[in-house]
């Protein structure tokens, strides 16, 4: 028989011939002849085949997944596999570019599904469910009474020789009974058959989100294959984990305050733990974000401090009290430990799990499991064997490749819950992963259907969106309304500045040039002083330059990352429409660093698709976004930037009218984007009383000074209301009434007087005075609602009197 | 038995408010199998707004505290009575060789043999050097009794070492005190902890005070006197025996014990993570008078 095969992968690649064979009649992979053909009879060391083990027909719960992806067609497979797997690569733009490639955290997708029946994972559930009771029990014994350090079950050096046995945390009670609420294990199939343990996750159990995503990836490609073939779902898994998490709080709530503890948004886990939150419904929290009060533990809020009844903690347990263990910790919350001593906080999982993560412990397994629970160990520890080979997807060919298996299990009704389904590992060689894997549990009878949505249980209490946003969140927002506004003000300027040079006229005759250019100055955006006497050649040289050249700290630039930076930290609270209009934004950066647009025509391009992008989140801010604190925040920093652009543009066009004030005014309309209301109100007629009173006073026009002011106004009286204790408005809002005051009380035709220095300086007085208060506004609302988050707490190892 | 009174005060003075802090303080004197602690009091101003004291896992008292109020100075005041008898120790040639001591703690499951495992590894502030092993090696002869083994090492430290004050600050590590060769109390507890165990013997660490004399017709001054560390050896049928190589000395009735553990790391009398502050002063004061 001539047996078709593949490309080699690694040192699997004998025995996948006849799998590449029937694999082969749906793809057309293309595929090399090789002259090696796998021996019948397999060696003890022959890799395990996970398609055809046993016969050269598929394995039966195989059969119903190919003939369901036959019934496709290759062409039609082969596009959904790469579209599944080239959406995964993309959402994970951020981690690729961070350059940061943690093993768990690849950001390949390998789009063909390992299928697993019954008879697999009756085996592997039960496995699991096992280890993650004995590892509890050890837990419990390690932090507690160490009876199986003295009955010699486990040698004391395993323990007191590992750096990660955390001797504050001893004695420490588990809040909620459970010392160990997540766990996973890592598997492989060995050459028998058998599954063999090769790993076990207990301090920060990380992948239940990539898990997810790998299942989203193919849901949306083959979601009719997925019901037909009666996979298992793994939303029911997700359910019970906040269901399990409520019902073991230390104190019942309401309205429990659950989050998960992460290291932020630049950890390579952030993505992921977006993910995970969402699912859960729970918040995404950092440690700044916490603070222990007397034993227990809270969020910094808007309202002051709330309590927190429950972490997820994905930050490793050594990391997570500068107080009482790593010092230089910057993740963690001072006083944790304490609490937890205390009882009053329920940590998934409880600190000083990472001791159990330890070769020698693992290796210990089956004999703890007959001592501890009287049972034969059900997956024993991996001693070196082949992983078994499973058809992997590569460009286009399958070809067989190593496997590796990561099971979930989170404490339920007083056992584990196994997630139905895994993280799968496709390795290479060397042992390298190269791509993580959705793993299909079949079920006999079909899965009923449930979404995140009804979990079952009692009714949801109805509740709004209050002031228990956490401090740095509102920050986040504020600063993402002021970046997307700066973003937006800088992309009008400069197009402006190219447009002008890409007009009919010589830019020396435009008059509103100088204006211009000024405003370009005052903003950083060029710094060269003497522009005016440029020609047009030098200066387009010098916009396209200073615009694109990634200088340090350039306005424009610095706007972009900020953008970006607030948007991977937002990423968990943001919609999904403005989270890819953000990643758009913040692609724009590293596309000008790596092709600078080198034409006036090229920079129009690129700043008015800034612009739409600017254009596309303000939509989402205006229709898209909740009315609550996030919303108010995110739209003063918008209010805030678009009164002192406002200010800044009249300030230089108007301040001394030349001979051709009309083309200024004009311009000037046109930097404020308000051209149009003035032609329906004025005509044609051009005259500063009614520019000033279109961009100053109408509060009816949303580009004008005014329109800001009002709205700030209206933001932080709703933030903040004075009541009957309060009766006394806050700074902020004294300030925020104050420009309203200025502005309306200034009257349009002094505003327009010009004195005999041919300035109008009563307005000049005016357009400083709003500037200046505006700045003071800023200041104040970062220091009323941000400062308790912003300055962090400095762990500082005290120079203790030195002993003599 | 005899008895002493102790005042440890330490203050912080801080350039700048901090807004908040926390404390972790080992300040509370234990009582062990020739001490007895018969009052201890540990008084923190400013007030803290909570405060828990717990046992470690050493059999520690540990306070845990936190201020919440904006200070600009802290300070911990320990004052303690203590009765201290002086260990009855047969004679060190009677004890076991030290390669017995060596084996007896791969195999001793009693609560005392597992325990001393815990002091028998590398900790934080004590690695495993092949230095400090060939420092104890021309000590630890073949066949020769553990604990006049240890005293051999004792005075070699003692001897070998210069006590300097300014040499060394609480992070110096055992690596620098071997090559610079002095240091104080401290870095020699390390530095013969990390011998101990180098060749594979079990060594705590001891935070404490020594009772010291004034120079006959001075009198006592208050507050001259200073915190100490020294360390204890795991001797088989005998237990830990203290010896402190600053002194060269066994340690008798004048060593008053604060706390073990495995180094300086695990038992330090004040940490603190605070918010603000700036520049911080420190200044301790040290009194011990036989009561």
């Amino acid at each position: 028989m001539v047996r078709r095969a593949l490309r080699r992968a690694g040192r699997s690649a004998s025995r996948c011939g006849a799998m590449a064979c029937r694999a082969n009649r749906f793809t057309r992979a293309k595929q090399m002849a090789v002259t090696t053909s796998s021996r019948p009879g397999q060696t003890a060391e022959a890799p395990f085949d996970e398609l055809l083990h046993g016969g050269p027909a598929a394995r039966g719960q195989w059969a119903r997944v190919l003939g369901a992806l036959e019934a496709l067609g290759a062409a039609e497979l082969g596009q959904r596999f790469d579209e599944a797997r080239s959406v995964f690569r993309n959402a994970r733009r951020h981690e690729r570019q961070s350059g940061v490639e943690h093993a768990d955290r690849l950001p390949e997708l390998d789009p063909y599904p390992l299928v697993l029946g019954e008879a697999d994972w009756a085996v592997l559930e039960a496995g699991a469910r096992q280890l993650a009771r004995l590892r509890e029990a050890l837990m419990r014994d390690l932090y507690g009474p160490q009876r199986l350090l003295r009955a010699g079950l486990i040698p004391p050096g395993a323990v007191y020789g590992n750096p990660r046995f955390l001797r504050p945390c001893h004695g420490t009670a588990a809040t909620g009974g459970v010392f160990l609420r997540f766990q996973a294990f890592e598997v492989s199939r060995a050459p028998d058959g058998t599954w063999r343990l090769r790993r076990c996750l207990s301090d920060v159990v990380s992948g239940l989100g990539r898990t997810m995503e790998c299942r989203l990836a193919l849901l949306r490609q083959l979601p009719e294959t997925l019901h037909e073939c009666h996979v298992r779902r793994l939303l029911p898994f997700f359910s019970r984990i906040t269901t399990e998490l409520h019902a073991a709080l230390p104190k019942p709530r309401e309205h429990p305050r659950v989050a998960i503890l992460s290291r932020g948004p630049d950890a390579e886990d952030a993505h992921e733990l977006a993910n995970l939150a969402a699912h859960l419904g729970v918040a995404l929290l950092e440690g700044s974000d916490l603070a222990v009060r007397d034993g227990a533990l809270f969020v910094k809020t808007l309202a002051g401090l709330l309590p927190v009844d429950a972490l997820i903690r994905q930050v490793p347990d050594i990391d997570c009290d500068p107080l009482e263990l790593d010092y230089a910790s910057e993740h963690g919350v001072p006083g944790l430990v304490q609490a937890a001593h205390e009882g009053t906080i329920l940590l998934a999982n409880a600190l000083g799990a990472g001791a159990l993560e330890d070769p020698r412990i693992d290796a210990l397994l089956p004999e703890l499991c007959l001592e501890v629970l009287g049972e034969q160990c059900l997956l024993a520890p991996d001693a070196g064997a082949p992983m078994s080979l499973t058809p992997s997807w590569e460009g286009g060919a399958v070809i067989g490749r190593p496997v590796a298996l990561r099971l979930f299990a989170h404490a339920a009704g007083g056992g584990y819950d196994v997630l139905p389904g895994a993280l799968g590992f496709i390795h290479g060689a060397q042992g390298i992963r190269l791509a993580l894997k959705d793993v299909w549990v079949l079920s006999d009878r079909p899965e009923p259907p449930r979404t995140l949505l009804s979990p079952g249980g009692p009714p949801v209490a109805l509740r709004r969106s209050g002031l228990d946003l956490p401090s740095r969140i509102a920050d986040d927002f504020f600063w993402l309304g002021r970046y997307v506004e700066r973003l937006d003000g800088f992309s009008r300027l400069l197009r402006n500045g190219f447009r002008r040079l890409a007009s009919e006229e010589a830019t020396s005759d435009l008059p509103e040039m100088a204006a211009l250019l000024q405003l370009l100055r005052n903003a950083g955006l060029a710094v060269r002083p003497s522009l005016q006497r440029m020609d047009e050649g030098e200066l387009e040289d010098l916009l396209l330059r200073e615009s694109f050249a990634p200088s340090e700290g350039h306005p424009l630039h610095a706007s972009l990352d900020g953008l970006g930076r607030i948007a991977r930290r937002l990423r968990d609270r943001l919609g999904a429409d403005a989270f890819r209009t953000l990643e758009l934004i913040a692609a724009a950066r590293p596309a000008f660093a790596a092709r600078p647009p080198a034409s006036t025509a090229d920079a129009i391009e690129v700043f008015d698709n800034l612009v739409q992008l600017c254009a596309g989140l303000h939509g989402y801010v205006a229709e898209g976004m909740t009315r609550g604190p996030s919303w108010r925040f995110l739209d003063m920093g918008i209010r805030i930037e678009r009164a002192l652009r406002s200010v800044a543009t009249m300030r230089s066009v108007l301040d001394a009218p030349g001979e051709r004030e009309a083309a200024l005014l004009a311009a000037l309309l046109e930097f404020a984007d308000s051209i149009l209301t003035h032609r329906l109100r004025y005509g044609p007629r051009l005259e500063p009383a009614g520019v000033v009173d279109l961009l100053l006073h109408d509060d009816t026009n949303p580009r004008s000074t005014a329109y800001q002011l009002l709205r700030l106004r209206e933001h932080l009286q709703a933030l903040s209301p004075t009541t009957a204790e309060a009766p006394q408005p806050r700074a902020e809002l004294r300030l925020a009434t104050r420009l309203v005051t200025t502005v309306e009380t200034a009257s349009v035709q002094e505003l327009c007087a010009v004195n005999g220095y041919g300035h109008r300086v009563g307005l000049g007085q005016v357009l400083d005075e709003v500037s200046r208060t505006a700045g003071q506004l800023a200041y104040e609302v970062e220091r009323r609602y941000f400062r308790h988050h912003a300055d962090g707490m400095q762990a500082a190892i005290r120079r203790e009197d030195l002993p003599t | 038995m005899t008895r002493y009174r102790v005042s440890h005060a330490t203050r912080y003075r801080y350039a700048e408010a901090v807004s908040q802090s926390y404390h972790k303080l080992h300040l509370v004197p234990r009582a062990t199998a020739r001490q007895r602690v018969e009052r201890a009091e540990l008084l923190v101003r400013p007030h803290p707004s909570f405060q828990r004291s717990r046992r470690d896992f050493y059999g520690n008292t540990v306070s845990v505290l936190s201020i919440q109020e904006p200070h600009h100075d802290l300070e911990a005041v320990l004052d303690a009575e203590l009765a201290v008898m002086a260990p009855s120790l047969g004679d060190p040639s009677d004890t076991p060789s030290w390669e017995f001591a060596r084996e007896l703690l791969r195999s001793d499951l009693s609560p005392e043999g597992v325990e001393a495992v815990e002091f028998a590894h590398a900790s934080p502030h004590v690695p495993l050097l092949a230095d400090a092993a060939a420092l104890a090696a021309p000590c630890f002869t073949p066949g020769r009794p553990v604990l006049e083994a240890a005293l051999a090492l004792n005075e070699a430290i003692h001897r070998g070492f210069s006590y300097s004050p300014l040499a060394t600050d609480v992070s110096t590590p055992v690596e620098e005190v071997l090559r610079s060769r002095r240091g104080v109390c401290q870095d020699f507890a390390h530095l013969m902890i990390s011998c101990l165990r180098s060749v594979g013997l079990a060594a705590r660490y001891v935070s404490g005070y020594l009772a010291t004399d004034p120079e006959p017709g001075a009198r006592r001054l208050v507050g001259a006197d200073a915190s100490h560390a020294w360390l204890a050896l795991m001797v088989p049928g005998t237990g830990w025996v203290d010896l402190d190589p600053t002194n060269d000395a066994l340690v008798r009735d004048r060593h008053l014990t604060l706390a073990w553990g495995r180094d300086y790391g695990d038992v330090s009398p004040l940490r603190g993570v605070i918010q603000g502050g700036g520049r911080q002063q420190l200044s301790v004061a040290v009194t011990v008078v036989p009561a």
